[in-house]
């Protein structure tokens, strides 16, 4: 059956041929097809996506706001939009930062890196036009027909990020790099790039918030990273937002030989949807990967979370890693799939829940799949209440009740890794708050 | 017969290790930063006999029958 298409799709379409226009001839051409699959797909009334809660994309506009004015600091943002952007993890006044990058709705309003020869940041849009090499790497890693939403994020972005950290080059400090969501049923969409030159190493926090005067909005994403020989690229994507917010960051991450890819997922808000499944390839020999979300389920959640990897590399190592804590009517649903095609491949997935509510749901779907005798594949799923022998042992210690279950939630999810001191700091102080809350 | 649709490649490799007749190879593309990109080849398409495995077992879809 076709579906009716509304004829904002045409006006859409066409602004974005319009904004296209001054773009490579195979920027142009990748868009288009995007656009094209993601009306097909809509015609044939596909869900937003194989997983995840289903909703109706064509109700948030890719391109609404206008234009907004450039900041000269961080620290010139309002005071609301400070809080906002404070509570995941930004440092507005960048201390024991490399740099910011901030996208307020569609544009990039601030950007400044520390003295860093070796670190490249600038808008995916400037970046195809610099760099005509690109297309061996734009919307390659997510393919742009994965689903519906995949089709729509490819064809209609508007802003993100490119990161190109050059060969040698090794950050200690985190590059913060922040969407800031501020105008109601916009779709906000960046693609982001990152590519890690052998022997590289980078840190970066990618915040995404809304403000608090935005009932209802879509943040989506689409991250793909680049990890050479011996280079080491932690993510880390910290999210804070309400009921009325659908959240899809898709991420894709190749790993050549030695590499290391780190990615840690904190949702600390209470968002209406989001469903979230990095995919890594270890292609490289001995690369390794490690996918670790960390989350609460709240309110009426429904989150379809978890991550997969791919061994294609001799001797791999690899670990997905889901932890949640689940309460009111929250609906979870946490997925790991290990796919072994090499030899000596190791992998372990892990999905862990603590279920606080009688009307909340988990569900856990770990999927291993080996094609070579040789490769080691294991997973252990739990799901249950905090046990009682736990509390008790602590209550004996002379805490209440109260305090025990906050003191086992707050050791249950930190399971963070590769971050620097002050932002690990940061997360356990707020993960001990979220769990205060739940109490 | 297999088909490829190079543009969607991104050289993982999961179809040389998956095809139990040689039929894949892997190509280094050349581009300008010390990345190793690669591309799949069908180097010896002949031999294949369109059992499908790799077409289920590549994560870009670039594989089809």
């Amino acid at each position: 059956m076709v579906r009716n298409l509304p004829a904002s799709l045409k006006e859409l379409e066409d602004w974005y041929e319009e904004f296209d226009r001054g773009f490579p001839e195979w920027y142009r051409r990748l868009r288009r097809r995007a656009r094209e699959i993601f009306r097909e797909k809509e015609e044939r009334g596909e869900p937003v996506g194989r997983y995840g809660k289903d909703f109706d994309l064509l109700y948030y506009s890719p391109n609404l706001p206008p234009a907004k004015e450039r900041l000269e600091t961080l620290e010139a943002l309002g005071e609301e939009q400070k809080e906002a952007v404070k509570s995941i993890g930004v440092d507005t006044k960048e201390k024991e930062r490399l740099g910011s990058h901030l996208q307020q709705d569609t544009a990039v309003t601030y950007q400044k890196l520390l003295a860093r020869e070796g670190v490249v940041v600038e808008t995916p849009e400037s970046a195809v036009l610099h760099y005509p090499w690109l297309k061996e790497f734009v919307h390659r890693l997510v393919p742009v027909d994965l689903d519906k939403y995949t089709a729509f994020c490819s064809g209609f972005s508007l802003g993100g990020a490119f990161i190109w950290v050059k060969e040698g080059v090794r950050a200690d400090l985190p590059l913060q790099v922040c969407f800031l969501l501020e105008t109601e049923r916009l779709a906000q969409l960046p693609y982001i790039l990152v590519l890690a030159e052998p022997h590289s190493k980078l840190n970066i926090l990618s915040g995404c918030v809304m403000s608090p005067r935005c009932p209802s909005a879509l943040h989506g994403s689409i991250t793909e990273i680049y990890v050479g020989e011996g280079a080491e690229i932690t993510f880390n994507l910290v999210h804070n937002f309400q009921p009325g917010f659908h959240v899809r960051p898709k991420v894709g991450a190749l790993v050549e030989e030695g590499g290391t890819y780190i990615e840690n997922y904190i949702e600390r808000g209470r968002p209406e949807s989001s469903q979230l499944f990095p995919t890594v390839i270890l292609k490289g020999r001995n690369s390794r990967a490690e996918l670790r979300s960390f989350f609460f389920g709240r309110g009426s959640s429904d989150m379809d979370i978890g991550g997969g990897i791919i061994f294609t590399g001799e001797g791999s190592r690899g670990e997905v890693v889901s932890r949640s804590v689940v309460t009111d009517e929250a609906k979870v649903r946490m997925r790991g799939v290990l796919k072994a095609h090499a030899r000596g491949v190791r992998g372990h997935l892990e999905c862990r829940s603590i279920l606080l509510s009688e009307k909340a749901e988990v569900k856990a779907f770990p999927n291993l799949s080996s094609l070579q005798p040789d490769a080691t594949l294991t997973h252990e799923a739990a799901v249950g209440k905090i046990e009682e022998e736990q509390l008790h042992y602590l209550m004996s210690r002379g805490m209440s009740r109260e305090e025990a279950a906050s003191a086992i939630i707050r050791g249950f999810l930190d399971v963070a890794r590769g971050l620097p001191d002050p932002l690990l700091n940061w997360l356990r102080g707020l993960i001990s708050q979220t769990a205060g809350e739940l109490l | 017969m297999i088909s490829l649709q190079p543009e969607k490649c991104i050289g993982c490799g999961a179809c040389v290790l998956t095809c139990p007749k040689g039929v894949f190879g892997l190509s280094q593309v050349e581009v300008p930063l010390k990345l190793k990109l690669e591309r799949c080849v069908l180097r010896n398409p002949e031999r294949c006999d369109s059992c499908g495995r790799c077409v289920g077992e590549c994560p870009a879809r670039a594989l089809s029958l």
